[in-house]
């Protein structure tokens, strides 16, 4: 099972929790963590499974980091058909465009044919909750659901 | 790091705001058995993050977590109160060091540059916000506001100020904006704020969630000529901009006990008084010939910042041929990073991309062998520098002692004077000796 981990991140939270849910994943998956500005549709297409960790930017935008990556998947006759994704989005309620970053990312791969699984996790930074926590938490209970269609295709 | 290994490179940041703890935590990721420490003035870290951030804006002070895995799993040191240019000089830190990276920021208050500048109770924005965020050097500055004020510039710096001016006192919960303060300002009975910027609305600095955050309070009256808030609305930053500004125009309730009155293209011409300020004259900027007076009691200018006055690192005296500013190289060994490398733009993820870049730059050079390394670097320092310095378990202490003295809803009652600062840092023998 090709897993890989891609953070989106303006502010170094997201490149924060994206590591720690390698940590959680490692033993028995082997993530890679990657940098979504060196993420490219193929690529995306040679993981069995990715886990996007995602912040919220400016006007509910994706992050700068992201915006190429983003553009691929808009562009239109893009198939993602295969590829299966969670996503783990970092925003403040203190913004009324509150994690609409990650909402836009999520909305524009299941566009694409891409399926989602698992809780879409919603930090928010004004809960005073350690992100790396939270995504954690979210990597474990992830990585029951992996190994349950792994042992389901089995 | 292996304790045993000798390091690859030792490095010494001065400056530990944002700048400063990502190229330290980009170097950590780049280059094996690298030995960095962090030097700053005072005996708490995070600069701006610390002291600039508005204390009601929390959410915005979580990269500070990162910060504090890499200062406590001991890849990154972290040495407090001592003063670069000041306890040692910048050649004795070259000496000691493979490389030194400047990260000091900007700290002075770029002036108006018109006749009255210099009167009584024209205060600079950063001066301002270091009060408000109850920073050492800010112990003797007691502002007078007055009933009225005028706020010239009005990026996010001016907004937080004129914000934490106007808000109501009950609704700091979950901040750490002193009770005092909160109380000086109360007193003072501001009614009327104008906060005047030289662009038309639509080009105006600020972003537009800050004008967002401006709306629903119910004391505070909002003006803005209609007038102003005509513009392009094909460019959706613009629009945005003049969307926020218009939602803020409610009928009022009867209820204001302050008014604030937005005004767009308009430079200050004079501030007139005989002792301390008493009104501003403007003049329209574009170049019509019309003028505006604006009545004040006091004057807060928010137009930028600059190299403070009697700051002992000055990047021009760092700049020679061989420099190449744009990959923050300033010479053999020494490198800059944000506000000091590039001006005083940008926030907290500028200046991680900044790190980022500075530290490929520097992994480049070593890689090149443009670095020549060796030197003992922290271990090179004398006595009385470790002495007199203060380490990250000292910061623990300071955080601990402020978290834990919060009351009434506060996050942390921060520790306002130095002495007390240092004392607290240094009352307890760490479990290592080493930071």
């Amino acid at each position: 099972m090709n897993v890989t981990i891609i953070y989106a991140s303006e502010s170094g939270n997201a490149e924060m929790c994206a590591n720690s849910i390698s940590d959680v994943l490692r033993d028995e998956f082997h993530p890679q963590v990657v940098d979504i500005s060196d993420m490219t549709v193929d690529q995306l297409r040679l993981y069995d499974t990715s886990l996007f960790v995602c912040a919220s930017y400016g006007e509910g935008d994706v992050p700068n980091s992201a915006l190429a990556f983003f553009d691929e998947i808009s562009g239109g006759g893009v198939d993602l058909a295969g590829v299966r994704f969670a996503m783990f989005g970092l925003g403040d309620t203190f913004y009324d465009t509150y994690n609409r970053g990650a909402d836009r990312l999520a909305e524009q791969l299941r566009a694409c044919g891409a399926l989602q699984f698992g809780e879409h996790a919603r930090h928010d930074a004004s809960s005073g909750e350690p992100p790396e926590e939270m995504a954690e938490e979210w990597a474990v209970a992830v990585a029951a659901q992996i190994s349950a269609e792994i042992q389901g295709v089995a | 790091m292996n304790e045993d290994t000798e390091p690859s490179l030792t490095v010494a940041v001065v400056g530990s705001g944002a700048s400063g703890c990502y190229l330290a935590q980009s170097l950590v990721q780049k280059i094996r058995d690298i030995d960095i420490t962090i030097i700053e003035r005072l005996p708490t870290p995070y600069g701006l993050i610390r002291y600039g951030v508005a204390p009601d804006h929390q959410g915005t002070k979580t990269p500070v977590r990162q910060f504090e895995k890499m200062f406590q799993n001991g890849s990154v040191r972290f040495l407090g109160n001592i003063e670069v240019g000041r306890d040692l000089s910048l050649d004795e830190l070259r000496e000691m060091f493979d490389v030194v990276v400047l990260a000091t920021g900007m700290t002075g208050d770029r002036r108006l540059a018109v006749p009255g500048h210099d009167l009584r109770r024209v205060y600079g924005a950063g001066q301002v916000t270091r009060w408000l965020n109850e920073h050492p050097d800010a112990v003797d500055f007691e502002p007078h506001f007055g009933e009225q004020v005028a706020i010239v510039g009005n990026g996010n710096v001016a907004i937080d100020i004129l914000r934490l001016l106007i808000k109501k006192s009950d609704s700091y919960d979950r901040t750490d904006f002193a009770h005092d303060i909160r109380k000086t300002i109360e007193q003072q009975g501001i009614t009327q704020i104008t906060i005047v910027g030289r662009s038309r609305a639509a080009d105006a600095k600020f972003h537009s969630h800050m004008i967002r955050e401006l709306a629903g309070f119910d004391h505070v009256r909002y003006e803005t000529d209609p007038a102003a808030l005509v513009g392009d609305t094909d460019i959706a930053a613009a629009s945005v901009k003049l969307e926020a500004l218009r939602e803020l125009g409610v009928p009022p309730l009867g209820t204001e006990s302050v008014t604030v009155r937005f005004l767009f293209g308009w430079v200050p011409e004079c501030v007139h008084g005989v002792d301390s300020v008493e009104f501003v004259d403007f003049v329209a900027a574009d170049g019509s010939g019309c003028r505006l007076r604006v009545d004040a009691d006091s004057v807060v200018t928010a137009i930028g910042f600059e190299e403070r006055d009697g700051a002992t690192l000055r990047r021009s005296e760092f700049e020679d041929t061989t420099s190449d500013l744009a990959q923050g190289f300033l010479g053999a060994g020494l490198f800059c990073v944000g506000w000091f490398r590039n001006g005083p733009q940008g926030g907290i993820p500028e200046a991680r991309k900044d790190a980022k870049m500075v530290a490929t730059s520097i992994e480049k050079m070593v890689i090149d062998g443009m670095v020549s390394t060796g030197r003992a670097g922290f271990d090179a320092l004398p006595i009385s520098i470790l002495a007199k310095g203060t380490n990250y378990h000292g910061w623990s202490l300071i955080d601990r002692h402020e978290t834990g003295a919060a009351d009434g809803g506060l996050v942390r009652r921060k520790i306002r004077d130095l002495e007390t600062l240092i004392q607290v840092a240094r009352s307890e023998v760490p479990p290592e000796s080493r930071s």
